[in-house]
C-alpha cells in the first residue's frame, strides 16, 4: 500500500516540477498557449471568404449579337465570375491574360448566333488559367450556370417554335426530371469550412509536441551543463516520470482544446454539429497519443531551439498524409500505413466526421480505437527510451563518480 | 584587397566546418527537403483522385433506376462500393467516412417519369473533403442531366422530331473548357511546385535565422566576427555561402525531378526556372538575416520565420487566391519570397508567358536581399555583447 502511495505521489510531485518548468519557460508558453489561441484566427481569417468570388474574365466576341451580349451579362451578374472586358481579338485577350488582368477568356465564334438559329449546337470555347484550382472552380461555376439558363431560354423558344408547326406532346409537357444536390457535412462548401476543422486539431497536436520537445531539450541542456544531472529533475521511476509529466501536459491542454474544438469554430461559423461530450470524449486519447508521442520525438531533439529545424515543417506533411487534401483511399498503402502512426491522421478523421457530418461516438469508433492504440504503444516506446537513457546516465554518472574518487 | 579575400576565404571555410559539424544541419537542408517532395510527388501519384468510393440508394427498383446505377458505376470518378436500402444506411456510411456521396432514386420514380409527373432525383455529397466532393459532385451532376436527356429524347422522338435536332435542343450551347498548362486537371501538378518549394523555403528561413542566432547562443558571436575582420558582412557571408550552395542544389535536384523525370509543365527554358530556385534561396536568407537583424534572440526570431513560413502556405495564395482574402491580410503575401517564386513558376513554367511579364518578381526578390543589408548595423551590436534569452 505504502508503495502505491509512494508511487502517486512521486507521479504527482513530477507534475507539480513540470508545471513550474512549463510555467516559467516562455518559449513553452509561447508553444502551448499563444500558438492555439492566436494560431487558429489567423488561418480563419485568411480562408474566411470561403469562396473565389468574381474571376475577371475577358470576352473575344467575333459574332456580336444579342445572345452573345446576353450570355456576358449573364455572366457579369454571376457571383463567380465579372467581365473585365472585351478584348478585339485573341491576342489582346491573351496579353490582358498573360498581365493577370484576367484569368479566363471566353470567345464567341462568328457563326455562334446562326448555328443556334439554324437549330443546331453552337460551340463556345472557354481558356482558363489552371494556376488555382479554385479559380478554375468558380470559371467553372459560373460558366455551368449560364450555360444551362442560356440553354433553357433557347430551348423553350425552340418548343415554342416546334408546337406551333403543329408538334404536341403528351399532355403539352415535355416529362423531365429535377434533380437536387444537396451538400452534407460542410454545407456552405467553402474552402475554410472544409479546411480548417483538420488544420485545428493539427494546431493543438503540432504545439504540444513542439512545447514537449523544447521543455525535454531544456533539461537535457541543463544536464549537460551540470555534468549529466538535470539539478530541476525530480527522482521518480520511469513510468511515474512519465505519468507525472503527461498529466501536467494534459491538464495544461483541456482548456486549449475546448477553446479550440468548440469555440473557434463557434466564432467563425464553421460547421458545428456533433455532441460536445461525444468530442470531448474522442479527444482524451488524441492527447495522450500525442503527448506520449512528443516524448519519444524529444529523444531525437537535443538543443531546445532545434526543435524549430527538425519539427516546424512536419506540419505540411501530417496535413497532407491526413488526407484532408488528397484522399486516403487514393493513397498507396505505404502513405496510408505512415499517416495511420501519427495520431493527428485519425483525429482529424474522427473530428470531421463528427463536427462537420455530425457522427457519433459509436460512428467514429475506428479512429477512437486506434487512437488509444497510440497511445498504448507511444507509452511504451517512451518508457523504453527513458529505460535506456536512465541506465546511460548511470553509466556514465558512475563512471564520473570513479574518476572523481580517482582523482581525489 | 589581398587582407579582403584573405577574410572572406577563411570565413567561408569555417562556413563550412560549421554546416558539417553536427548531422542537424545536413537533415535539415538535404534531408528534409528531398523527403518531403518524395512525399508529397508519390502520395498523388495517380494525378487525380478517381475511383471516388460512393453509394447508390435505389427506392424504386426499376428498370429506369438500374440503368441509372449501372450508368453511376460506369463512371471514372466514382465507384459505388455499397448499396443501400434507405436513406439513413447512406448517411450512417457518410458519417462513418465509408463513403464520399450517394445518389438517391425516389419510389415510383420511374412510373412519375413516364406519367411527365416531374419526378425528382438528389445526390447527396459530403463536402467536409472537397477535393473528392467535387468529383463526385461532377460525376452525379452528369448522370442526372444524361437521365433527363435520355428521358426527354425518347418522350420528342416519339413525337416525331427529328435524332439530330432533338440533341442539339437538349443542349444548344456547347461550352470547351480549355484548361491552360493543366490539362489533365493533374492534383500533384497543381501543388507540388507550390508546396514544395514552399517546404525548402521554411527550412532555409530557419536554418539561416539557427545558425546566426547558435553563435549568439553560445557567446561565440564576437569571436566569430573578429576571425572576419569585424566585417558582420563577411562574417554572414562565410556562414551562409555553404548553406546557400547545399540548398540550391537541393532545390535544383527538386525541379529536375519535377519537371525533368515526372514532366510537369515546363513552358520555359529549365534555367529560368533555375535561377529563380536559386534566387528564392537567397531572399528567403535575406529575409531571415533581417529577422535576425530586428530581433537577435534567438527564440523569436526562430518563432517568427516559422510562423511566416508556414503561413506563407496558405497565406501566399496557393489555395485561395489573395485577391479574395481581406486586403489587410492579404498584404503580409508581399512580405514572402515564395510568394514570387511561384508566380514565376505560373508565369514561365506552366503559362509559358513572356519573361518580361514577370520581371517584377524577380526584381522583388533581388529586393529581398537589398534589404537585408540595412539592420546588420543592429546583428553587429548584439553580436560584440551576446545576450542568450532561453
Amino acid at each position: 500500500m505504502t508503495k502505491i502511495w509512494r508511487y502517486i505521489t512521486s507521479v504527482f510531485s513530477v507534475c507539480k516540477r513540470e508545471f513550474h518548468l512549463a510555467y516559467r519557460d516562455m518559449g513553452v508558453m509561447l508553444f502551448f498557449l499563444a500558438l492555439p489561441i492566436a494560431y487558429p484566427i489567423l488561418y480563419a481569417l485568411i480562408y474566411n471568404r470561403e469562396f473565389v468570388r468574381e474571376v475577371p474574365v475577358v470576352v473575344v466576341d467575333d459574332c456580336r449579337s444579342a445572345t452573345t451580349r446576353e450570355y456576358a451579362r449573364r455572366l457579369d451578374a454571376s457571383q463567380y465570375t465579372e467581365i473585365a472586358g472585351y478584348a478585339a481579338n485573341m491576342q489582346e485577350a491573351q496579353r490582358a491574360m498573360a498581365q493577370k488582368d484576367c484569368y479566363a477568356i471566353i470567345h464567341f465564334p462568328e457563326d455562334f448566333e446562326a448555328l443556334i438559329g439554324r437549330g443546331e449546337s453552337a460551340h463556345l470555347p472557354i481558356y482558363c488559367d489552371m494556376s488555382l484550382l479554385l479559380r478554375y472552380k468558380s470559371v467553372l461555376m459560373a460558366q455551368t450556370d449560364v450555360t444551362a439558363s442560356m440553354g433553357a431560354d433557347i430551348q423553350a423558344q425552340m418548343m415554342q417554335l416546334a408546337s406551333m408547326q403543329g408538334l404536341t406532346m403528351n399532355g403539352g409537357a415535355i416529362p423531365t426530371v429535377k434533380s437536387t444536390p444537396v451538400a452534407m457535412g460542410n454545407t456552405s462548401t467553402g474552402v475554410a469550412s472544409a479546411l480548417l476543422p483538420g488544420i485545428l486539431v493539427l494546431i493543438l497536436q503540432q504545439s504540444l509536441v513542439l512545447g514537449i520537445c523544447m521543455l525535454a531539450a531544456g533539461s537535457r541542456e541543463r544536464a549537460r551543463a551540470n555534468g549529466g544531472i538535470d539539478p530541476m529533475a525530480i527522482p521518480a521511476s520511469t513510468s511515474a516520470s512519465i505519468a507525472g509529466k503527461a498529466l501536467c501536459y494534459f491538464v495544461i491542454y483541456i482548456i486549449p482544446s475546448i477553446y479550440i474544438l468548440k469555440y473557434v469554430p463557434m466564432f467563425f461559423s464553421f460547421p458545428q454539429n456533433g455532441h460536445t461530450l461525444d468530442i470531448m470524449i474522442f479527444m482524451i486519447p488524441f492527447l495522450l497519443s500525442t503527448i506520449f508521442m512528443g516524448m519519444v520525438i524529444q529523444r531525437f531533439i537535443h538543443e531546445r531551439e532545434s526543435v524549430f529545424l527538425l519539427f516546424v515543417f512536419s506540419s505540411i506533411l501530417f496535413l497532407f498524409l491526413s488526407g484532408l487534401s488528397w484522399p486516403r483511399y487514393d493513397m498507396s498503402q505505404l502513405w496510408t500505413t505512415i499517416g495511420g502512426c501519427f495520431p493527428s491522421t485519425w483525429a482529424i478523421n474522427g473530428y470531421v466526421a463528427m463536427k462537420s457530418n455530425g457522427a457519433e461516438l459509436w460512428q467514429v469508433a475506428r479512429p477512437y480505437e486506434m487512437l488509444w492504440l497510440l497511445s498504448a504503444i507511444y507509452f511504451i516506446v517512451a518508457w523504453g527510451i527513458g529505460q535506456i537513457e536512465r541506465r546511460i546516465v548511470n553509466k556514465n554518472g558512475s563512471m564520473a563518480q570513479a574518476s572523481e574518487l580517482k582523482n581525489g | 584587397m589581398k587582407l579582403i579575400l584573405r577574410l572572406i576565404y577563411d570565413s567561408i571555410r569555417q562556413g563550412c566546418l560549421y554546416v558539417m559539424s553536427r548531422p542537424l544541419f545536413l537533415v535539415s537542408i538535404v534531408a528534409i527537403p528531398l523527403v518531403s517532395a518524395f512525399l508529397m510527388l508519390n502520395l498523388m501519384a495517380d494525378g487525380l483522385a478517381n475511383r471516388v468510393p460512393t453509394a447508390i440508394v435505389d427506392l424504386d427498383g426499376s428498370e429506369l433506376s438500374r440503368t441509372i446505377s449501372s450508368n453511376i458505376d460506369a463512371m471514372q470518378t466514382t465507384d459505388v462500393v455499397m448499396t443501400c436500402t434507405s436513406f439513413s444506411e447512406a448517411r450512417d456510411a457518410v458519417q462513418q467516412g465509408k463513403i464520399v456521396g450517394f445518389f438517391l432514386i425516389p419510389e415510383d420514380f420511374s412510373s412519375e417519369a413516364i406519367a411527365g409527373r416531374t419526378p425528382e432525383i438528389s445526390y447527396y455529397t459530403n463536402y467536409a473533403y472537397i477535393v473528392p466532393a467535387s468529383l463526385v459532385y461532377k460525376g452525379f451532376k452528369t448522370i442526372s442531366i444524361l437521365s433527363n436527356g435520355s428521358l426527354v429524347k425518347a418522350t420528342l422522338t416519339t413525337a416525331g422530331l427529328a435524332d439530330g435536332s432533338v440533341s442539339s435542343l437538349l443542349q444548344p450551347i456547347v461550352a470547351d473548357m480549355h484548361m491552360l498548362g493543366n490539362p489533365w486537371m493533374s492534383y500533384p501538378v497543381y501543388m507540388s511546385n507550390s508546396f514544395i518549394p514552399g517546404i525548402l523555403a521554411l527550412m532555409v528561413m530557419i536554418v539561416t535565422t539557427f545558425s546566426i542566432t547558435d553563435e549568439i547562443k553560445r557567446k561565440t558571436s564576437a569571436q566569430w566576427l573578429d576571425r572576419c575582420g569585424g566585417s558582420m558582412t563577411i562574417a554572414l557571408m562565410g556562414k551562409l555561402a555553404p548553406q546557400t550552395l547545399l540548398f540550391t542544389l537541393t532545390g535544383w535536384i527538386i525541379q529536375l525531378s519535377i519537371f525533368g523525370w515526372l514532366g510537369f509543365p515546363l513552358h520555359c527554358h529549365i534555367a529560368v526556372m533555375m535561377a529563380a530556385m536559386l534566387l528564392l534561396v537567397l531572399a528567403c536568407q535575406a529575409m531571415a538575416v533581417t529577422i535576425c537583424g530586428l530581433t537577435p534572440n534567438m527564440r523569436i526570431a526562430l518563432s517568427i520565420c516559422s510562423l511566416l513560413s508556414v503561413l506563407a502556405f496558405s497565406i501566399s495564395g496557393f489555395t485561395m487566391p489573395i485577391d479574395d482574402m481581406y486586403g489587410w491580410v492579404a498584404i503580409v503575401s508581399y512580405i514572402l519570397p515564395i510568394r514570387y517564386y511561384y508566380l514565376i513558376y505560373i508565369d514561365q513554367a506552366l503559362n509559358g508567358v513572356d519573361l518580361y511579364y514577370s520581371r517584377y518578381y524577380f526584381i522583388a526578390l533581388l529586393i529581398f536581399i537589398l534589404v537585408s543589408f540595412i539592420p546588420l548595423f543592429n546583428l553587429k551590436r548584439m553580436c560584440r555583447r551576446p545576450v542568450y534569452i532561453p
